[in-house]
């Protein structure tokens, strides 16, 4: 079992969504501009979607391949790579959400100022709505996919031989000694 | 589960806590010792783990959770530490 190739091709397009920039045709304030971006924006939109449920999908099917692996008695070999990965390509991503709010906000602000007719509003403010749900979506999936494999790794793993604590105070003690 | 339970700390957990240091460290000995008293004191947020039977999760604070899993010796039940890791709680 090595890195799940059909999750990594599916964050490929949550990748693309994350390089767009639609604040900027709004700037620019010419009706062709908005209407352009709208479609490119649109079209970016589906594809993100799109993109998030296929990262679902595929994220599933790792999950499933994992647990089969693990009830069959072999521990997967590169979990820990697995988890690792995720781990980074989730943190990769939150750390480009606030910047992306921060677009998608902009972008909203502009178009209530816009010359747009307002069923165009209505279709970028829906837009924006849609496109912020799909990428906390995205980062949402990241997050529980390295946690059940996280779960699944335990249930493979020896845990050690440290001592069972009733008392909080040598749990901590235990805890704070390094370990050898 | 009103408390006081008993825990374990895999070695997974021990070297993902060093890995994290401070200041995290000391808000997962907080979270423990609360744990080990009052496991479902309200900051907490002590819940069982989506889908996965006998798993359960705490906070430890609005981005870090610790992972548990339910366990049984001669004793009775205790709460195996099994890692700490991010869990941002703010994406939904």
């Amino acid at each position: 079992m090595g890195l799940p190739q059909p999750l990594i091709d599916a964050l490929r397009d949550v990748e693309e969504a994350e390089k767009f920039n639609p604040a900027e045709a709004i700037r620019k304030g010419t009706e062709a501009s908005i209407r352009t971006m709208l479609g490119d924006f649109r079209r970016l939109l589906g594809d993100l979607e799109k993109g998030v449920e296929e990262v679902k999908k595929s994220g599933r099917d790792f999950l499933q391949e994992t647990e089969r692996d693990i009830s069959s008695g072999s521990a997967p070999q590169d979990l820990d790579v697995a988890i690792e990965w995720l781990s980074g390509q989730e943190e990769d991503r939150r750390n480009q959400l606030p910047r992306i709010l921060g677009l998608t906000q902009e972008l909203q602000a502009n178009t209530f100022s816009s010359h747009l007719a307002l069923p165009d509003k209505a279709l970028v403010l829906s837009a924006c709505d849609r496109f912020i749900k799909a990428m906390r979506g995205a980062l949402e999936t990241l997050r529980d996919l390295r946690w059940n494999l996280m779960a699944l790794r335990a249930e493979a793993e020896d845990p050690g031989d440290a001592p069972v604590f009733d008392n909080p105070q040598d749990l901590l003690d235990y805890l704070k000694t390094p370990s050898r | 589960m009103t408390g006081p339970v008993r825990t374990k700390a895999s070695a997974r957990f021990r070297k993902s806590l060093a890995k994290l240091g401070e200041p995290l460290a000391s808000r997962a000995f907080k979270a423990l010792e609360k744990f080990h008293t009052a496991p479902t004191s309200p900051g907490l947020n002590f819940e069982a783990f989506k889908n996965r039977p006998g798993f359960f999760t705490i906070r430890v604070d609005r981005n870090f959770r610790i992972l548990l899993m339910q366990e049984t010796d001669e004793e009775g039940p205790y709460f195996l530490l099994v890692d700490i890791a991010n869990h941002t709680d703010t994406y939904s």
